[in-house]
């Protein structure tokens, strides 16, 4: 217990039970300021997010295409939306898309995670090369690796010493999707990389060392020891891995047939912007965003409900 | 003028830009004798006979006679500019990059179809919003913008051809070699397709061409045309 706490504590029995406690004690002043400290962020959080996505829904009721004025349609967006082709694709790819870089990435963050924490010399330097995508631009990523994939491009040039003819990553509709998903991994690795190793750093030594006193070797100590103690910065990247991954839209924006990308790798937020921006289908395109938002409300959900049964908080 | 060398093509014959109707493929139909919609815009025929031919033309271009770069997503970059192809089939927006790129070119009309000479033309407008506060100003602006003193300063920058005539025949007309070609052209130019929803329109029609008969030779034009119209006409219809 802190020493405020314990303060609280004795200012809350300073009167005897049954009398009412004093307005503006310590208790009621330190959360005064509490809430004075949160307003701002309450407030951006009730004008720049609340606001907007309340008045989406309002706005996906309607038919708006921003030059003449809305007209009500009631749930007709979301009905219609069901049965395109199109938002099916989306939600199809950005599911594919999901599945793959959330797990695949995960996996080789905490292996680079691993590795990045031993103390070898140098280490400082190799940690920077491996965040550098960290501070780069998204669109500037794409684009460098939209030259990578070009058909004339470094990756072909390097699968033609080894006698691989050139492939066209981007345009082939089976490569495309996995071409976009690694590069995205490769992107996300360093934010994934951080947290695992602060989360690696913050297992004490005694564990391991008890563990080796019991005779377990390497891998039984990355079994029992690291990965349950790591589960907290698992769970932890696994949800904005989550959520970010179901929001995945510059990589498609710039590495897709600009402004078309084709049925093979359209994802949610690009019809929702294609069909808002470049449609004027205001309505459609937010009734779209609310089944988005729903979907990973849902999936949120249900990956906290299951924390109890994996996640170990020390 | 397509230059192989152990089996890789190293210079290509021609290049064009498939991922628009305007840069080439829609002068193709207007020059085969089709159309992508009907004269009272409420049908959609580019599944004609005559439009398939048209696009036919350009996939065999790319796949067939092999003289042009196969296209992809994200386009490869001016081949033509990039010295890597001998002639270019686009728009006369070019023209000043091309100069500034110090290539040496020439303009010629497009080579005549079937049903005779087609180009495509593309108005970019000023428009003047129905509920303006102030009718009368946007008016003296769209006045000033069409009157010759505008256009001429326009017509410097080679960008855009001047919609004034005068202004045409004399400045564009003689500023630079071809720029008479460009405005003879006009006599036999087509209106690019423009109404609402034509975004979603082009869109859908693109994807269909791009993903299965230009970038990929998985369908014949007029096998993916076929396709493509009843979605069209879904969307016409909206």
């Amino acid at each position: 217990m802190t020493a405020l706490t314990r303060l609280g504590d004795r200012a809350g029995r300073a009167t005897s039970p049954g009398q009412a406690r004093p307005h503006g004690g310590p208790r009621a002043r330190e959360s005064r300021w509490a809430l004075l400290f949160l307003a701002p962020t309450i407030v951006g959080l009730a004008v720049l997010s609340a606001g907007p996505i309340l008045a989406a829904f309002g706005i996906s009721l309607t038919k708006w295409d921003l030059m003449t004025p809305p007209q009500v349609v009631g749930l007709d967006n979301y009905a219609r939306l069901l049965s395109d082709d199109r938002f099916l694709k989306a939600l199809r790819n950005t599911a594919f898309y999901t599945v793959v870089s959330v797990p695949v990435g995960l996996t080789f963050a905490l292996g680079l995670g691993v590795a990045l924490n031993q103390q070898i010399r140098g280490i400082a330097w190799i940690r920077t090369a491996y965040f550098l995508p960290l501070v780069t631009s998204a669109t500037a990523i794409a684009l460098v690796w939209l030259w990578i994939y070009s058909p004339t491009g470094l990756l072909n040039n390097l699968l033609a010493t080894f006698g691989i003819s050139p492939q066209r990553w981007i345009s082939d509709p089976t490569l495309a999707m996995p071409s976009i998903i690694a590069m995205s991994i490769w992107q996300g690795l360093p934010a994934n990389v951080i947290i695992f190793l602060a989360g690696l750093q913050a297992i004490p030594v005694e564990y391991y060392d008890a563990a080796s006193v019991d005779g377990a070797g390497r891998r039984s100590r990355f079994r029992h020891v690291t990965l349950p103690l790591l589960t907290p910065s698992t769970f932890f990247t696994g949800i904005l891995a989550l959520i970010g991954s179901f929001q995945v839209f510059d990589q498609v924006y710039v590495m897709a047939n600009p402004g078309k990308p084709s049925e093979a790798t359209i994802t949610l937020v690009y019809f929702i912007y294609e069909n808002g921006f470049r449609n004027f289908k205001m309505g459609y395109a937010s009734a779209a965003s609310w089944l988005m938002f729903l979907i990973v409300a849902v999936f949120t959900i249900l990956y906290f409900r299951t924390q109890d049964r994996w996640v170990h908080y020390q | 003028m397509t230059k192989t060398s152990g089996g890789t093509t190293t210079q290509w014959g021609f290049y064009t830009e498939t991922s628009d109707m305007e840069n080439y493929w829609s002068s193709l139909v207007w020059q085969a004798g089709g159309d992508i919609l009907s004269p009272d815009k409420k049908t959609v025929v580019i599944d004609s006979d005559q439009a398939a031919a048209g696009i036919q033309f350009l996939q065999d271009l790319i796949y067939k006679d092999k003289v042009m770069p196969q296209p992809v997503a994200g386009g490869t970059g001016d081949a033509f500019e990039n010295g890597q192809a001998a002639m270019e089939a686009n728009g006369s927006w070019l023209v000043p990059t091309h100069q500034a790129a110090g290539i040496d070119f020439g303009v010629a009309p497009l080579p005549k179809g079937p049903a005779g000479q087609a180009t495509s033309v593309n108005p970019s407008g000023v428009v003047v919003d129905k509920g303006t506060k102030s009718p009368d100003a946007a008016w003296e602006f769209l006045k000033c913008y069409s009157g010759p003193e505008m256009q001429a300063q326009i017509a410097t920058l080679k960008a855009s051809i001047p919609a004034n005539k005068a202004v045409l025949a004399e400045k564009y007309a003689t500023s630079f070699d071809g720029g008479k070609t460009f405005a003879d052209a006009l006599a036999y130019a087509h209106l690019k397709p423009s109404f609402k929803g034509f975004n979603e329109f082009s869109g859908t029609l693109q994807d269909e061409l791009d993903t299965k008969v230009f970038n990929d030779k998985q369908l014949s034009a007029k096998a993916a045309l076929a396709e493509v119209t009843p979605k069209l006409q879904q969307l016409l219809g909206q």
